[in-house]
């Protein structure tokens, strides 16, 4: 048995054929909005990453020394990535700037799951300031969501804005306890510290309140009369409206106590689920505190989609639209002909050069092919239908059903 | 449909408890055979070991679950803990005998290499970490008490209720490790899809509370 390490996964077939469309509608998608994909060096220096590293990703970093003698680590995050790279290769006036990428991170397992590398999908929009930033690159990624058949898809969205604003006058320590609390996302002790520690009764209610405010826009009607005057809303408020103009109203939501376990998100943040996923597709925000760490002044929001489990909920329905094409006698020319002529009408083929005719029908069977192609008579076989279609004839009909 | 996972063993009265008095469905888990998934009106309850049930939520198989603390705690699993409902208090401990807390009282050098048996090695990890010290963990799956007995530990990393075990045993409580309590826990995801019907549990959890107070 050929073992691979821990925490490490092979793909092929329809799984790897349902990642692989998703990566390149992602990238096309995004590139049609002027999204510029992004390739970074899966080694990087622990010179260069480690004091902007969180000590939650630091611990986890794989670590290694390239035959340079140069202390290095597997990229942990493309985020910062992007940033570090963007801070020293453009000019400010080159901003905004648009990027996106599918790509690997590395990283120790966080408890219980193993797994040492995760396919990550990602767009991020830096240095432009205002809400227009936020609806773009929310609405884009419902788009890809669409077209990759998560049209049950939901965002929620929140703000680390309120959260702030509602604990600018509690204690220090309290406020830490609780927004410690929130990002564990422990509401038990959240709710134990509120018990433990005086709060004025003032604060109490509204702090009782925002961990309640989920659900759809009509939340905020009520957070309006909950929380105290002032509270910044306006942000949040803005993107569910436009979204709901846009006609994404019934898929997006509020989670006013909604914290992303990153430190670095300084505004409205999201996280993407499917009903049919048993975890979140991904998330993301905006993050202006990052930037000035890398010298970069203005906003800069952006999220990543776990590639797996975008591909887990949609596999691509194999063998519908595939052609196994039988040479028989037929010079491979010939052979090789037929198959230009479908794959530039857009279907998959493959070639079947044995002699023997039943050999190559049972292997289309097994491939699950519902086509079957006799290169030398351009006759073409429904294998579920058993059905028999000159080859030109078919093409027509085809067509025209597309 | 709402999939609510159930710990198995001396904990599930206490949560059926607490799901009557919350007025969720559960007739049906009461007279039980030997099923381990039952559905009631709109309730799937699923029973597993203690131990197991973060990973089912966490992997969102349950979208629910009551689970202790530490429980929690030493899986690591990421969940979204939405209420602590104060029944089961126990507390985690470190136990050992008398000899060993001369060593608690010195310099922490002195504890430099502790042979510590426990079922939580997470957490005697971490535990120790925070502390400076390295332990030697013993990781056993049952009678933690009789390690230090036998010379296999200096000492444990374990669940105290009332103390009696470890009396019985000739052992001693020589640090509180944390407060351990029964906690309603939900999926990152499912307490966004469900939250209609999550929110019910801190609700009913603050009135009990409350009752219970007065």
């Amino acid at each position: 048995m050929t073992k691979i390490p821990i925490g490490c996964r092979i793909y092929s077939g329809p799984k790897a054929e349902s990642m692989e469309e998703a990566r390149n509608t992602f990238l096309k998608v995004f590139s049609a909005f002027g999204y510029k994909v992004f390739c970074p060096s899966t080694i990087q220096l622990v010179s260069s990453c480690w004091s902007k590293l969180p000590s939650t990703i630091r611990e986890k970093l794989l670590v290694l020394n390239t035959p340079h003698g140069e202390a290095a680590c597997l990229r942990p995050d493309l985020t910062l990535t992007a940033i570090s790279y963007i801070s020293s290769h453009y000019a400010p006036q080159e901003r905004p700037l648009r990027i996106c990428y599918a790509d690997r991170i590395f990283l120790g397992p966080e408890e219980p799951e193993t797994n040492l590398e995760r396919l990550q999908l990602g767009a991020e929009l830096i240095g432009w300031d205002g809400n227009g930033a936020d609806v773009e690159v929310i609405s884009i990624m419902f788009k890809v969501l669409d077209l990759l058949g998560h049209r049950d898809a939901q965002v929620v969205i929140g703000d680390t804005n309120i959260i702030d604003f509602m604990l600018k006058n509690t204690v220090p320590n309290i406020a830490k306890s609780l927004r410690d609390a929130l990002l564990r996302q422990s509401l038990a002790e959240y709710y134990n510290t509120l018990e433990k520690h005086p709060v004025p009764d003032i604060e109490l209610s509204a702090l009782l309140a925002l961990p309640t405010l989920k659900g759809k826009r009509s939340i905020l009607n009520k957070a309006e009369s909950l929380l105290p005057k002032g509270t910044p809303l306006s942000d949040i408020k803005h993107i569910i409206s436009t979204l709901e103009k846009m006609g994404y109203g019934e898929r997006v939501s509020v989670d006013l106590a909604l914290s992303r376990k990153l430190n670095y998100y300084s505004g409205p943040v999201f996280e993407v689920y499917s009903p049919r996923a048993g975890k979140l597709l991904g998330g993301g925000g905006r993050y202006d505190s990052l930037l000035s760490s890398y010298g970069i002044i203005g906003q800069a929001i952006g999220f990543a989609l776990d590639l797996e489990e975008i591909a887990l909920v949609k596999e691509t329905k194999i063998g519908s639209n595939s052609i196994m094409i039988w040479s028989g006698k037929t010079p491979p020319e010939v052979a090789m002909t037929r198959a230009d002529l479908l794959t530039d009408k857009g279907f998959n083929v493959e070639l079947s050069w044995t002699e023997n005719r039943q050999h190559s029908i049972d292997l289309a069977k097994r491939r699950k092919y519902k086509w079957w192609l006799n290169a030398l008579t351009s006759k073409i076989y429904d294998l579920e239908e058993k059905e028999e279609h000159e080859l030109i004839e078919w093409l027509g009909k085809e067509q025209e059903t597309c | 449909m709402l999939t609510f996972a159930l710990p198995k063993g001396r904990m599930l009265q206490t949560c059926l408890k607490l799901l009557e008095e919350m007025h969720m469905p559960c007739k049906k888990i009461e007279k039980r055979g030997r099923e381990l998934v039952i559905e009631e009106e709109q309730v799937r309850y699923i029973l597993v070991k203690p131990m197991d049930v973060p990973t089912y939520v966490h992997h969102g198989v349950a979208d629910a679950a009551f689970v202790g603390s530490d429980v929690i705690w030493e899986t690591g699993a990421s969940l979204v803990e939405i209420a602590d409902t104060k029944e089961g208090l126990c507390r985690l401990a470190i136990a050992g005998p008398k000899s060993l807390a001369e060593r608690f009282m010195k310099h922490k050098s002195s504890l430099m290499g502790i042979k510590i048996a426990t079922k939580y090695p997470r957490i005697t990890k971490q535990y120790f970490s925070h502390r400076g010290i390295q332990p030697e963990i013993i990781p056993l799956k049952g009678s933690i008490e009789l390690a230090p007995i036998l010379g296999l530990s200096d000492g444990i990393l374990d669940i105290v209720q009332t103390g009696e075990t470890l009396r019985a045993n000739g052992l001693h409580v020589l640090e509180e490790v944390a407060q351990v309590s029964l906690r309603i826990v939900a999926n990152n995801k499912s307490i966004h899809e469900h939250w209609d019907k999550l929110i019910r549990f801190i609700e009913k959890t603050r009135i009990l509370k409350e009752r219970k107070h007065r």
